[in-house]
């Protein structure tokens, strides 16, 4: 079985927010301006954490990329009336978009709030709308959106793959933020393959989970040490 | 497939089927075309980046004939596959709906924005006649940068209409360390550091994991130095007065005076020097760059104000470690001692022995493909062009790519100088700063939409040329910059159009190509056609295995230890004023891109906006809040803009970011903060004509309460629970702290 999962190694990750843009590029994400950005409405499927530690002279600083930890015990699961959001066989806390009826359940009950709300329709101005993804869809007004996984790249992967009769090679999918990192800090794969990069990188000692806990099993595994 | 073919099969396509008897040339290419468009399907073309001088290599992916995501180019030995933020916004940039895509001709008074539409041949007629009429010394060009085929190309224009030299507008910093390198390690450009495989990286001033240079290359070679290995972790060490996103990445951050950066770098040759394990040719050398005895390290901590036992450390590391390399520039160059600073930094390498080994300092390894174009690398600097302005020494300024207006200091004086030119040619594609002072303003096509054909601004472990061909159609009139610099070559006649015998750009680079094919990496023996097509398949002409070629060591003696100097008393401007290059605004080309708008700063988290960065204990003497509105003062000017009190800001200096307060530029860049770059003066770097851009002081005064659109949480909001203990456990799980909901 597969069990899509995520390794972020924050040694390697500057900060520098590449992936971010590339997940707006990839996933049709709109931006929603000052003033609502302003009310906490932008909408960010990945962003970068900065902590401080300790006080200046001496004082560090540490960026952690968060998006949706596709939990495998979702606390955002089991409150939608619609189920709008479920879970696939592949470990993924999917999104129906043409289900979600706007309850925000979901990202009340979700302890990374990494669930965006879109309180009003995109506007891609002429011919921004040249640039977005056929793949994905354009959420409208009183939906709820969130980081995928890229799951349309895991499906363009699978598709390929079932052509030429073989399984999904290790590496062969990369999320965009993954793809985009300069410093090849994100890395995708198959937990459930012991063989896979993720699950080399899971098994080290320097693996930790966000909030582990309260057993929401998240399939994102950052990697810890360093400076 | 070449774009040449793709339009002749184009053609042929249309009456295929009349055509009896194609040879098979022709059906395969028809087959290509028809490949190549089929509806719904992804192609993947390969591009360059020009966003910032870097030139990463670039994937494109295009579905029915558009730009959908920009991914990079692995082969590409700048990024190996990465791309950074400004990068993708490119495609911001191509489809931005405030592009201007039809030649513009002014319909009102000079800088009232005010523009009717003409077509490209009056456009060109009337920009022939103003070049033609006017004396070639008082003819300016202004250009973006002066690396690669397009900088010789100006520079062949400016030399047959027997006018100055163009100005490349390069980071500031770029011609500093330049010349800094050139003196202590006597290499003709910037060289490579081996990071990814240093074990200790000291950074004097140098931004490397910023927007500075070549961010995605140093970000690759950062991360791999820490984790690339599974032996040993590397280490950064960073000396700079601000923290830089470099400094927020550092292992050890040196929060340093502004403008003591050469005594920091002198006073640990000294502790090396004396420590022992310098070999004799390698002190001689040193010794050749700077004869003078070094400060000791007590010293330098008075200077620097940096505790002695702190600079003790990083002494005994840099002594102790195995591979160990000097980085130096960024804000220790923009100061007016910079010159001295960056080569104390590079020089140390001297002592380290590092040149030309793994982990050490490599010659730099260029293509130059227009040095048969142009054969004198002659570039007028932005400091003497702004004083040909002042003068009114120039009756036509063609400006192509570039915004003088906004990226160069206040104290220039280049916005009032240009209305007192008699006309403007700008070629660009929008209505920047610049543009909204043109006569003129001609449409050019992006990167994606043009032949291009680009050498990295910093080299890279091999030699390095991108070279692509159109990834998608031109959106609407514009033209690729060369190609109209061609037609008005032409459209000039005589000397200067026999000067100019190609029809366009790619003609330029085949032709390129061409002449230097045995010095290009694999085209020794190559047949040029073969070659000219692989590389366009490719994305570029890429050199291979490891970096080579040690720096042959100093030219001659460096510059004089001298301290920063700053403009304003430091009664009447108690603060440094120090600008900076954030990965949202970059230098403020990318300011009217969505995307880029509502990126939050990786550390102050800032969205929509410019702040200034304030250190606590100068906020609250001065009752400065979070947000505060604040207005700038120093010597040149003023500006208004909002408080960030930042806990790693160091007191007595304050920060801006770039690229804000444009008068124009559409409408998510209108009207946004201040540009930063009004209140510095017309300072130069000592010894160079680069401005001096950190070299300002300013006053600071309260006006009031503001609002300011974060991300994150402010300083003064965040309590304990983001300010994490010092002594935290490497192994225990972070706790994560919302920011704002967003529902």
């Amino acid at each position: 079985m597969t069990r899509w999962g995520m390794v972020i190694d924050t040694d390697r990750c500057t900060g520098c927010a590449a992936c971010m843009v590339a997940c707006h590029a990839e996933n049709n994400i709109q931006t929603v301006g000052e003033v609502e950005a302003g009310k906490g409405r932008a909408m960010h499927w990945i962003r970068i954490e900065r902590y401080y530690e300790g006080e200046f002279p001496d004082i560090k600083v540490r960026f952690q990329p968060v998006m949706c930890q596709q939990c495998g015990h979702a606390p955002c699961e089991p409150v939608c009336p619609v189920y709008a959001t479920y879970h696939t066989p592949e470990g993924l806390n999917a999104m129906v978009y043409a289900r979600c009826i706007g309850t925000r359940y979901c990202a009340n009950n979700c302890p990374y709030t990494v669930r965006f709300f879109n309180w009003f329709s995109p506007d891609f101005p002429q011919p921004l709308e040249r640039q977005l993804n056929p793949d994905v869809s354009v959420r409208s007004a009183g939906i709820m959106e969130k980081c995928t996984f890229c799951v349309q790249r895991i499906q363009g992967a699978q598709d390929v793959a079932k052509d030429e009769d073989r399984e999904v090679r290790d590496g062969e999918i990369r999320t965009a933020c993954s793809q985009s990192c300069p410093a090849e800090a994100i890395v995708f794969g198959d937990l459930d393959d012991p063989e896979s990069r993720v699950s080399e990188f899971a098994e080290q000692a320097r693996a930790t989970r966000l909030l582990e806990e309260l057993s929401t099993e998240p399939s994102v595994i950052y990697m810890r040490g360093g400076r | 497939m070449r774009r040449r073919d793709f339009v002749k099969a184009s053609a042929l396509t249309a009456g295929a089927t009349v055509i009896e008897g194609c040879t098979d040339e022709e059906h395969f290419i028809i087959q290509q075309v028809r490949q190549t468009t089929l509806p719904g399907e992804t192609v993947w073309r390969p591009g360059v980046c020009r966003q910032c001088a870097a030139g990463c290599g670039i994937q494109v992916r295009v579905v029915d004939g558009n730009a959908k995501k920009i991914e990079g180019n692995e082969a590409h030995p700048v990024n190996r596959g990465g791309v950074c933020a400004l990068g993708h916004s490119l495609l911001q940039e191509l489809y931005n709906p405030d592009r201007v895509l039809q030649p513009q001709r002014l319909a009102g008074a000079r800088g009232s924005g005010s523009f009717e539409v003409a077509t490209w041949d009056d456009a060109m007629a009337a920009a022939v006649q103003a070049v033609s009429g006017a004396a070639p010394d008082r003819i300016g060009i202004v250009a973006r940068d002066g690396t690669g085929l397009t900088g010789a190309l100006w520079r062949r224009f400016a030399s047959a209409l027997a006018a100055p030299a163009p100005t490349f507008l390069e980071a500031p910093e770029t011609e500093v360390e330049r010349l800094a390198a050139r003196v202590a390690l006597g290499t003709d450009d910037y060289p490579h550091f081996d990071i990814a495989r240093a074990e200790l990286v000291l950074s004097i001033g140098a931004p490397f994991a910023d927007r500075w240079r070549s961010p995605v290359h140093y970000i690759r070679a950062l991360a791999e130095m820490r984790r690339g290995r599974a032996t040993r972790r590397g280490r950064l060490i960073q000396a700079e007065a601000r923290m830089s996103l470099t400094a927020a990445n550092a292992d050890v951050w040196l929060p340093i005076q502004p403008g003591t950066e050469g005594v920091l770098a002198r006073a640990l040759a000294g502790y090396l020097l004396e420590s022992g394990g310098v070999a004799a040719p390698a002190r001689q050398r040193y010794e050749r760059l700077f004869p003078s005895a070094p400060p000791t390290l007590a010293e330098a901590a008075t200077a620097c104000d940096i505790r002695e036992d702190r600079l003790l450390e990083v002494a005994e590391e840099l002594a102790g470690a195995e591979n160990a390399l000097v980085m130096g520039g960024g804000s220790a160059a923009g100061h007016t001692n910079g010159l001295f600073n960056v080569t104390a930094a590079l020089g140390l390498n001297l002592l380290l022995g590092n040149l030309g080994s793994p982990g050490g300092v490599f010659s730099p390894t260029r293509v130059d493909l227009g040095r048969a174009l142009s054969s004198t690398g002659a570039a007028t600097p932005a400091s003497r062009l702004a004083e040909r302005l002042r003068d009114g020494a120039v009756d036509v300024l063609i400006v192509a790519d570039a915004d003088p207006v906004h990226t160069l200091p206040g104290g220039f004086g280049i916005a009032d100088a240009i209305a007192g030119v008699e006309t403007v040619i700008v070629l660009g594609s929008s209505l920047d700063d610049t543009a909204v002072h043109a006569d003129l303003l001609l449409p050019i096509s992006t990167e994606l939409e043009r032949f291009e054909a680009a050498e990295p601004g910093t080299t890279a472990a091999v030699a390095a040329l991108g070279m692509t061909e159109p990834v998608i159609e031109p959106m609407g009139e514009s033209r690729h910059p060369a190609d109209v610099l061609i037609a008005l070559a032409s459209g000039l006649g005589g000397g200067v159009a026999g000067q100019f015998p190609w029809s366009d750009f790619e003609e330029v680079a085949e032709a390129s190509i061409e002449v230097e094919l045995a010095r290009l990496p694999g085209g020794s023996g190559a047949d040029a056609s073969d070659f000219f097509d692989e590389a366009l398949e490719r994305g570029g002409v890429f050199g291979e295995g490891d970096p080579a070629g040690a720096p042959p060591g100093p030219s001659g003696a460096g510059p004089q230890p001298a301290g920063g100097r700053f403009e304003g008393a430091p009664n009447d401007y108690p603060f440094v004023l120090l600008p900076f290059e954030s990965v949202r605004s970059g230098t403020g080309r990318a300011a009217n891109r969505p995307w880029m708008q509502e990126l939050p700063d990786p550390l102050s988290t800032v969205m929509w906006n410019c702040w200034v960065e304030i250190a606590p204990a100068d906020a609250e003497e001065l009752g400065i809040h979070d947000q505060d509105l604040l207005r700038i003062t120093s010597p040149q000017g003023s500006i208004e803009l909002h408080a960030v009190v930042d806990p790693a800001s160091r007191p007595g200096v304050v920060s801006v970011p770039l690229g804000h307060g444009h008068s124009g530029n559409g409408r998510y860049a209108e009207g946004r903060g201040a540009n930063v770059l009004t209140l510095v003066g017309s300072s130069l770097v000592d010894g160079t004509s680069a401005p001096a851009w950190a070299a300002t002081r300013v006053h600071i005064e309260r006006l009031g309460e503001g609002e300011l659109v974060r991300f994150g949480r402010s300083y003064e909001d965040m309590g304990h629970d983001e300010v994490i203990p010092v002594g935290w456990a490497p192994h225990e799980p972070l706790r994560k702290t919302n920011p704002e909901k967003s529902v």
